[in-house]
């Protein structure tokens, strides 16, 4: 059973420090590898450089793109922060490096908002405080880290992480849509439809109920199997089927592969044994043995002393609360999206919208309508289109263009119609409110509509 | 290792619970034949389409080469713009299947056929100085509206049909323009003919599946932005909705002939074809296909149903469409609400349906 008590008991025990240090590797390559591909597909420019405008987080406002050589130079220096987390090279500096630049990046356009960019930000910070490179690194080697042991709690915040990561996108999934209807998953899989031999079987509503539940039981339950040592590797050979599967049949990018690589922290030390004896063979210099005497003298730093405790308590109680905001606003969460962002809500729902916006002069004379690929790009109108904060921002961005073409006190309508997991467009926002007057704020939006019908339970086959 | 046993049990239970309870899910979702509806679209609908812009546009040629080379009086000019709308016409049949040959980089046919609202001033400096390298010009100089321009005159500047012919007597730079024009688009559209006929029928009929860049996507995809050109550009610009409310006739397409309702009653037309696959398996079906149940009304119900609405509502409209926009727009704005009402069906209802993406580009995901 998950011995609670020894978890808790932050500074009694010593660890073997190779669990850590493949994490910090793993998640240094594959933070390194999604750096390079996101240069090499061309996405600084597309996402940093071209548009005229951007998406701002509430609070974030402030946060400027700067001139494209010095975009491209910070994100020539975040990827060196990679190779230093990776290697274990200037590890200290290079963690906090990467935090700053990757959460700088990511707080440019909301539009490119993911959930495992959140985590990366989070793993980042985390990282900073945690001893990664005192063991397989190059500080090590070139004796800047004393090799030494490391305490409990610096594995264990990275587990909690993962655990609140895992089982709040499980617990997201127990709504009726999801357990009822088995959607959005049916229409995801529609997708298969000819794919020959297995295609016939994913359209099945058999596959999308069993995918649905899959998903569910896997997320709030994995953490868990994880803990326990007789399970914990039934439940990593599912983390590399699930994210492999999920990896085949959407377009998810690297996420799969972090969460391969970042689960591997479940392990304890001994189970690096066998590696470490393999990899030891070809290179011994890597594997210096932790003497005794280092172990007292440097394990476990940075101590759990100081203001750390209150910046970790802070973090997780953060991380505990923060997801479930949502509870505050009225309606349902997947047709307004307030308090939607942050809450490890993964591959939820199947919402689009169609977004579209007059702008009438304060006498109600004249009246321009927008074309919205002259102002945004493709994917930051796809954004814009079903969620209320981008309305707003993006009203208020339109009222101070047309004001700036001498339009005094221009007004800001919209059209705007959604869908959500397969129902009817329909109307998203008030019409009659004029958009320009409207504010981003943590108060509930009352000009969104209420969401048109609730949830109704059907069977998919019923009619059939 | 007792609790992963009871878990196991749990899960197991879970399934066949689910099972119980919908006795019937086994019954395949949709069954939907995807070769034979994409087949029907390559040989019924498509191949014809861009068989008859060809052979139009031949004739086309044939009449300019005439009218240039040989009779210059109004019998053949009248001869002449016969066989232009024929082929104007054609290409509002084509518009929707802007993808594979048609979008191929040294074709490009919706660009370079069809771009409105013509460069007067730059096809006239191309003619002054005897430009007859049709692909060195921008797209706003050449295609249909150019041709148009050449046959009709500037409508702004009341152009007779007289003036029309004298120019061609007056400027022999004006008639080598004209035909540099026909023969680069024959060329144009009789590639791209020759492309389907010659292995991308079979490319776009064994491209199945709904995942971006599968022949059905683009089918979708292109089906929507046809739409939305028709809808903003035929419709909306020159209702001056990008104007301050200011209408634009001289920004509509067909100006010069003042065929712009005409043209816009084909492509609707042709739109409405496309989904229904014509007589035969089309997107119509696939939509009833899919149909979960969730909404009253069938999704290729509710979006015929929308295409009647407008289809009534462009019929109704009497005379040409400088004349609604001069003393018809609350028609025309009627016109205007109900394309508006069908854009969500197409765009969002339709794809979501068919888990079609409409990815503008990759992402990283979620």
């Amino acid at each position: 059973m998950l011995n609670l008590k020894k978890h808790i008991n932050l500074q009694a025990e010593y660890r073997h420090p190779i669990g850590l240090a493949v994490f910090r590797i793993l998640f240094g390559l594959v933070s390194l590898v999604s750096a390079i591909r996101f240069w090499m597909k061309g996405w600084i420019e597309e996402f940093y450089i071209k548009p005229g405008f951007f998406f701002k987080y509430y609070g974030f406002e402030w946060v400027e793109a700067a001139p494209p050589a010095v975009l491209y130079s910070l994100y020539a220096l975040m990827i060196i922060c990679c190779i230093g987390i990776m290697l274990g090279w200037y590890y200290r500096a290079a963690a906090i490096g990467y935090f700053l630049l990757f959460t700088y990046f990511e707080l440019l356009d909301k539009t490119y908002y993911l959930n495992h960019y959140y985590f990366i930000s989070i793993i980042a910070f985390l990282l900073i405080f945690l001893p990664a490179s005192s063991y397989l690194s190059v500080d090590v080697l070139r004796n800047k880290t004393r090799p030494s042991l490391i305490r409990g709690w610096h594995v264990n915040v990275l587990r909690l992480q993962l655990g609140i990561l895992y089982f709040y996108a499980g617990i997201a999934k127990l709504n009726p849509e999801w357990l009822f209807n088995a959607m959005p998953m049916q229409i995801w899989l529609q997708e298969f439809s000819s794919t020959p031999v297995l295609g016939p079987f994913l359209t099945t509503p058999f596959a999308a109920y069993g995918a649905s539940y899959f998903g569910l039981l896997y997320d709030c339950t994995l953490p868990f199997f994880l803990c326990f040592r007789n399970t914990r590797a039934w439940a990593y050979a599912a983390v590399i089927i699930f994210h492999l599967a999920t990896s085949a049949l959407f377009p998810i990018g690297m996420f799969p592969y972090i969460m391969i690589g970042a689960t591997l922290i479940f392990f304890p030390g001994s189970a690096f044994k066998k590696i470490r004896r393999k990899v030891a063979r070809f290179a011994p210099a890597i594997f210096i043995r932790i003497k005794g005497t280092q172990k007292k003298s440097s394990a476990g730093r940075p101590a759990f002393s100081g203001t750390l405790p209150v910046i970790l308590t802070a973090h997780f109680i953060f991380q505990l609360i923060f997801p479930f905001r949502y509870l505050a606003y009225p309606g349902n969460l997947f047709w307004h999206e307030q308090g939607f962002r942050f809450s490890w809500r993964v591959m939820l729902m199947e919402k689009s919208g169609f977004a579209e916006f007059r702008v009438v002069s304060a006498d109600g004379q004249k009246e321009w309508h927008i074309i919205n690929a002259d102002y945004l790009t493709p994917a930051q109108e796809k954004m814009m289109s079903t969620q209320p904060d981008f309305i707003t921002q993006y009203a208020h961005f339109l009222c101070e263009t047309f004001r700036a073409r001498g339009v005094a006190d221009p007004k800001v309508y919209g059209d705007v119609f959604v869908t959500l997991n397969g129902r009817r467009s329909e109307r998203y926002i008030d019409p009659a409110t004029d958009l320009a007057g409207t504010n981003d704020s943590w108060a509930h939006k009352q000009w969104i509509l209420p969401s048109p019908q609730e949830t109704k339970f059907v069977s998919i086959s019923a009619k059939r | 290792m007792r609790i992963y046993c009871i878990v196991l049990v749990v899960i197991a239970s879970l399934f066949t619970g689910c099972t119980e309870k919908t006795g019937d899910l086994v019954t395949p979702n949709c069954d939907f034949d995807h070769t034979a509806m994409l087949t029907h679209y390559a040989d019924s609908l498509i191949i014809p389409a861009f068989d008859e812009l060809q052979q139009s546009i031949a004739e086309l040629k044939q009449e300019g080469y005439f009218f240039t080379d040989g009779v210059r009086d109004i019998n053949t000019l009248q001869s002449l713009r016969t066989a232009f709308l024929r082929a104007y016409r054609a290409q509002q049949a084509v518009s929707v299947y802007y993808f594979g040959p048609a979008r191929e980089q040294d074709i490009m046919l919706n660009e370079r056929f069809n771009t409105f609202p013509l460069n007067i001033a730059a096809v006239e400096d191309a003619i002054s100085q005897g430009t007859t390298n049709i692909d060195s010009l921008f797209k706003t100089s050449t295609g249909f509206p150019a041709l148009e321009y050449l046959l009709y005159g500037n409508r702004a500047a009341g152009t007779t049909d007289a003036q029309v012919i004298e120019l061609f007597e007056q400027q022999p730079h004006r008639g080598a323009f004209f035909k540099a024009t026909l023969y680069n688009m024959a060329g144009k559209s009789t590639a791209v003919i020759n492309a389907w006929r010659n292995g991308y029928r079979e490319t776009f009929i064994d491209n199945t599946g709904a995942a971006e860049g599968s022949s059905l996507a683009m089918l979708v995809n292109e089906l929507n932005f046809d739409y939305e050109t028709l809808k903003n550009f035929k419709i909306k610009r020159p209702l001056g909705k990008f104007d301050g409310g200011i209408v634009q006739p001289q920004k509509a397409e067909g100006y010069h002939s003042n065929t712009g309702l005409e043209l816009a009653r084909k492509q609707l037309e042709n739109i409405i074809t496309v989904f229904n696959g014509g007589n035969g398996p089309g997107l119509d079906n696939y939509c009833a296909c899919l149909d979960k149940g969730i909404n009253a009304t069938r999704l290729d119900i509710a979006i015929n149903q929308q295409f009647e609405e407008i289809q009534y509502r462009l019929i109704s409209l009497q005379g040409t469409l400088t004349a609604n926009l001069d003393n018809n727009v609350a028609g025309m704005n009627d016109l205007l609400d109900e394309m508006q009402k069908l854009v969500p069906l197409i765009k969002r209802d339709m794809t979501s349906e068919m888990g079609i993406r409409i990815t503008y580009q990759d992402n990283d995901g979620d």
